[in-house]
């Protein structure tokens, strides 16, 4: 504890000398008197007391800052679904930058395992994924390649749809120029039921025409065939479908011919 | 013991000499700090009372009041165990009431509380005049105390340079007539003497004019709490 003389005293305040030599001007307490020798605690100044409160708002906003940051600025805003016969989901943030990749089957694992692009630009992690040497065997002639892209904000979605198009077409024509890629852009009931049925949205658009023409089948045997399984599915049943056609046709035929005569 | 008191006797009347006997006794004074326990103030806050106490004991000695050196021990003693008490009680910690218990009866406690009580009360009154006095003085430089806590420098070292710009300028009458007749700093001289540029001189004027004020006038009370005193 510090001791000061009182030198003056004006309303609430008091001018006291230090015996440091310094002024200070404090708050009087009772009984106080000028001449008088009292004691003066080491209380921070009022500017180091401003100091802190604008180090501690800083401190807060800061964190509090951080926390919105995570939590809303860089949630997903868009998710792309990359199918080569490794089926993977990729969640990426308002500044095209992938948040979160999720493996669908074995084949999406190995390849996530062997790349690292968490935080990674979407084209350049896209890029990475098509690089990924577990993928290179997957990319041979006649494969098929399907990318889908879902965002709410319909912009962003379409020009993420073109600018990915642009990374996949540049890869698959390095490695066989008979790969089939397709392209679409999905909206939320289609992801919803992807996530449903524990698959891509990609492959959920082949269940889907499956199940169309098949209302019976049961998808979830299907979820582990790859889209060139589901395809080769797809047209046989359209082959069966167009059989039964030709026959339907013929019968109404002979039947109308017989009508006649 | 007759030349103390005499000693004591003629610096009543002479500031120079009043500032002497402070510093020859100076020993004196901080044995009395070290034989006391018990106390919690900082040193320096110690210091500066013991001798603040000490200029009132010369200001209010007189021959029949006995040995000099044993009426100031006894009050310098008791004006910091006072202060310390009054600290204590705004801290609100105990403190024990005295630094040796087998020293103390009850009738020369009731003794020392009544000089302890009159040499504050003489010492304060003292004070408040010095005070009065300072603040007019400072007036004629168009400074008033309001001034001083904002323009008095925050660190140590800076209060330490301009204690010894402005000893310095106590001791030169020509910087100390220049000051007294323009109002006005020799800044030129005592930044090249001191290797101290004028910015900072400039800073620091108002606070350098009252130091001065103080150094070079007539309070002893005040110098006797001022750091330099200890010099």
């Amino acid at each position: 504890m510090k001791t000061g003389i009182v030198f003056k005293i004006e309303g609430r305040k008091a001018i006291l000398l230090k015996a440091d030599g310094s002024f200070a001007t404090v708050n009087v307490k009772n009984g106080w008197k000028v001449g008088q020798t009292v004691p003066v605690s080491a209380a921070p100044s009022k500017k180091h007391v401003a100091l802190l409160g604008a180090v501690a708002a800083c401190f807060s906003i800061l964190v509090i800052g951080g926390f919105i940051w995570k939590q809303l600025l860089s949630g997903p805003v868009a998710l792309v679904s990359l199918d080569v016969n490794p089926s993977i989901e990729l969640s990426v943030n308002r500044f095209d930058r992938i948040v979160a990749a999720t493996a669908l089957n074995e084949e999406g694992t190995r390849i996530l395992e062997e790349t690292d692009i968490k935080d990674v630009a979407c084209q350049e992690a896209l890029a990475n994924l098509l690089n990924a040497e577990e993928l290179k065997g997957y990319l041979a002639a006649d494969a098929d390649v399907v990318l889908t892209v879902f965002a709410s904000d319909s912009e962003v979605q379409a020009s993420l749809l073109s600018e990915l198009q642009a990374v996949v077409d540049s890869h698959i024509s390095l490695y066989a120029e008979q790969i089939h890629a397709e392209y679409h852009a999905v909206d939320e009931d289609v992801v919803n039921g992807a996530h449903g049925h524990g698959v891509s949205a990609g492959k959920y658009l082949y269940l889907q025409e499956l199940q169309e023409l098949v209302p019976e089948a049961d998808l979830s045997e299907f979820k582990h065939h790859s889209i060139e399984q589901i395809k080769g599915e797809i047209e046989t049943c359209q082959k069966e479908h167009g059989m039964e056609r030709e026959d339907a046709h013929h019968s109404e035929k002979h039947a109308a011919q017989k009508g006649c005569g | 013991m007759g030349e103390i008191a005499d000693d004591v006797l003629t610096a009543q009347k002479d500031r120079g000499k009043m500032n002497q006997l402070i510093a020859n006794y100076l020993p004196f004074i901080k044995k009395q700090l070290s034989r006391l326990r018990g106390i919690h103030m900082e040193y320096d806050d110690m210091l500066s009372l013991a001798m603040l106490t000490f200029s009132g004991c010369v200001q209010q000695y007189a021959v029949d009041k006995g040995n000099f050196l044993a009426f100031c021990s006894v009050s310098i003693r008791n004006r910091l165990i006072d202060e310390s008490r009054k600290q204590a009680r705004y801290e609100n910690k105990i403190v024990p009431l005295f630094a040796n218990e087998d020293e103390k009866s009850a009738c020369m406690a009731d003794a020392e509380a009544y000089i302890a009580a009159y040499n504050m009360e003489q010492e304060q009154n003292s004070l408040t005049q010095e005070i009065e006095a300072f603040a007019l003085e400072l007036k004629d430089f168009g400074i008033d105390f309001n001034d001083l806590p904002r323009v008095c420098p925050k660190q140590a070292r800076s209060r330490e340079l301009c204690f010894r710009l402005a000893s310095e300028i106590v001791a030169t009458p020509v910087l100390y007539c220049e000051l007294k007749t323009t109002h006005r700093i020799a800044q030129k001289s005592l930044s090249a003497r001191f290797a101290v540029s004028p910015k900072t001189l400039d800073k620091h004027r108002k606070y350098l004019i009252a130091l001065v004020v103080l150094l070079s006038g007539d309070y002893p009370y005040i110098q006797a709490f001022l750091p330099s005193a200890r010099r």
